[in-house]
C-alpha cells in the first residue's frame, strides 16, 4: 500500500518541481521505494534528473495505448526512484481524456497497484483535467508557495479546487511549504506571519532562497548530489541548529507515510 | 497581526505552528526591532548574539555552595588540573549510580517556592552526611 502525495499550486514558478524532485530523491535515499509522476507538459522533472523528455505519461494514461505501469516507468539512476516522464504529448493526452467518462479517476486507477511506498505527483500550474485526477489519486496535498501575495492567493485557489472535489477525493491538505524564503526581507517575514496565522501547523519549515537549486537543475542533478551543503537543503544556521530547508521538510513528510 | 508605532508587524496570538516556523518568525521579528535601534545599540546586540552563539554546547553554569567551590578550587590547584575536568571526573560515578537507582535523591528533596522547579535539594544535609561518613 502506498502513500500518494500531490504537489500542487495553480501559480507557476513557486518551486513545485524542485520540491517534488528533492523530496522524491530524499525519500529514495532514506530507503523508500518512490515513483515520481510528472503531470506537466513542460517535462521539467526529466530535466532536473538529467533525463531526456519522454511520453511515459501519455503511454500510461491514453485510453488507446494504456501500457502497463512497469513499461511506462523510467529508472532515474537514483536507487529506488523511478519516474513517469512527461512532454508536449501530454497536451494531446489531455484532449483525448476530455472525452473519456470517469476521467478524474484515470490516474488513481493506474496507480492503484503500483509497487511503491510513496508516489509523488508533480502537477502543472493550471487547473486542468490532470490536476483534478491528481487530487482524486492523492492521499495528501502539499502546496508550495512563494512568499508573495500572488503566490499565496494560489494556495487559496488550490484549497478551493480541493473543496470542489470533496465528493470524489479523500485527499487531505498535509502542508503548505513556503519556498524562496529570504529571512532578511520584510515581505517574506510578513507573508510568513500571514500564512502561519491563517494555516497554523499546516505551514511547514520554509525553504531558503538558494541559487544552488537553479544551478543543480541546469546540470541535471538533484540538490543532494550537486550541493549537499546547500542552504535550501540544510536550512539557515540559527545558533547551533539548522532551521528550515528540505531536510527538515523531509522529516515532516516521513511522518505522513 | 498588528502594527506597532514603528510600523513593524508584530505577530501575536499565533495559533500552534511548526517549531521551525516559530523560530524563524521570532528571528525575523528580532531583526525588525533591531533595525530600528541606534547604531551603537544595534552593534551591542549583535556582539551579544555572537557571544551567545559561540558558547560551547557542553558548557553549563553551576551554582555551588561557597565552601564546596573553595574545596574544588583547592583540589584542582593541588592536582594541577582544570577545575571543570576535576568536577567531570568526580561526577561520573554518582551519575551512573543515580541513573541505575543505586542511590536516590529521596530524603533530600524539599518543596521549592519557585514555579520552575518542583523541589530543591537539601545540600546542607548532604554536606553534613558526607563529612560524618568521612
Amino acid at each position: 500500500m502506498h502513500t500518494t502525495l500531490a504537489i500542487l499550486n495553480q501559480k507557476g514558478g513557486v518551486g513545485k518541481t524542485t520540491t517534488a524532485v528533492t523530496l522524491a530523491t530524499g525519500l529514495a535515499r532514506n530507503g523508500y521505494r518512490v515513483l515520481l509522476v510528472d503531470l506537466d507538459t513542460q517535462g521539467n522533472v526529466a530535466d532536473c534528473l538529467g533525463l531526456s523528455h519522454g511520453d511515459d505519461l501519455r503511454r500510461l494514461l491514453s485510453p488507446d495505448l494504456r501500457c502497463p505501469l512497469q513499461q511506462a516507468i523510467t529508472p532515474t539512476g537514483v536507487a529506488r526512484l523511478d519516474v513517469i516522464r512527461s512532454d508536449k504529448s501530454t497536451t494531446a493526452l489531455k484532449q483525448t481524456l476530455a472525452g473519456v467518462t470517469m476521467r478524474e479517476y484515470v490516474l488513481a486507477d493506474v496507480l492503484e497497484e503500483a509497487p511503491y511506498d510513496v508516489i509523488l505527483l508533480d502537477c502543472a500550474p493550471s487547473a486542468d483535467l490532470l490536476h483534478f485526477a491528481a487530487l482524486v489519486a492523492a492521499d495528501y496535498l502539499l502546496i508550495p508557495t512563494r512568499l508573495d501575495k500572488l503566490a499565496v492567493n494560489g494556495v487559496r485557489d488550490a484549497l478551493q479546487t480541493l473543496a470542489a472535489l470533496k465528493r470524489i477525493s479523500h485527499c487531505q491538505v498535509a502542508g503548505i511549504l513556503p519556498t524562496f524564503y529570504e529571512r532578511v526581507t520584510l515581505e517574506s517575514h510578513e507573508q510568513l506571519i500571514h500564512l502561519a496565522q491563517t494555516f497554523g501547523r499546516l505551514v511547514l519549515p520554509p525553504i531558503p532562497q538558494d541559487t544552488q537549486c537553479r544551478v543543480a537543475s541546469r546540470y541535471g542533478k538533484t540538490l543532494w548530489e550537486y550541493s549537499p551543503q546547500a542552504k535550501a537543503l540544510l536550512g539557515y544556521q540559527q545558533g547551533k541548529r539548522r532551521v528550515g530547508g528540505y531536510l527538515q521538510v523531509l522529516e515532516r513528510v516521513k511522518e505522513w507515510i | 497581526m498588528k502594527n506597532d508605532r514603528n510600523g513593524l508587524t508584530i505577530f501575536e496570538e499565533l495559533p500552534a505552528v511548526d517549531p521551525a516556523v516559530e523560530s524563524l518568525l521570532g528571528q525575523g521579528q528580532r531583526r525588525q526591532v533591531e533595525a530600528h535601534l541606534p547604531r551603537t545599540e544595534r552593534s551591542r546586540k549583535k556582539k551579544e548574539r555572537e557571544r551567545a552563539e559561540k558558547r560551547k554546547p557542553n558548557r553549563i553554569n553551576l551554582d555551588l555552595p561557597v565552601d564546596l567551590k573553595k574545596r574544588l578550587e583547592n583540589l584542582a590547584k593541588k592536582e594541577g588540573v582544570p577545575i571543570s575536568q576535576l568536577v567531570a571526573f568526580l561526577l561520573y560515578e554518582p551519575v551512573h549510580q543515580l541513573e541505575n537507582r543505586a542511590i536516590s535523591l529521596w530524603g533530600y528533596k524539599i518543596a521549592s517556592g519557585c514555579p520552575k522547579f518542583e523541589c530543591n535539594l537539601d545540600l546542607k544535609r548532604r554536606a553534613d552526611e558526607a563529612s560524618r561518613k568521612s
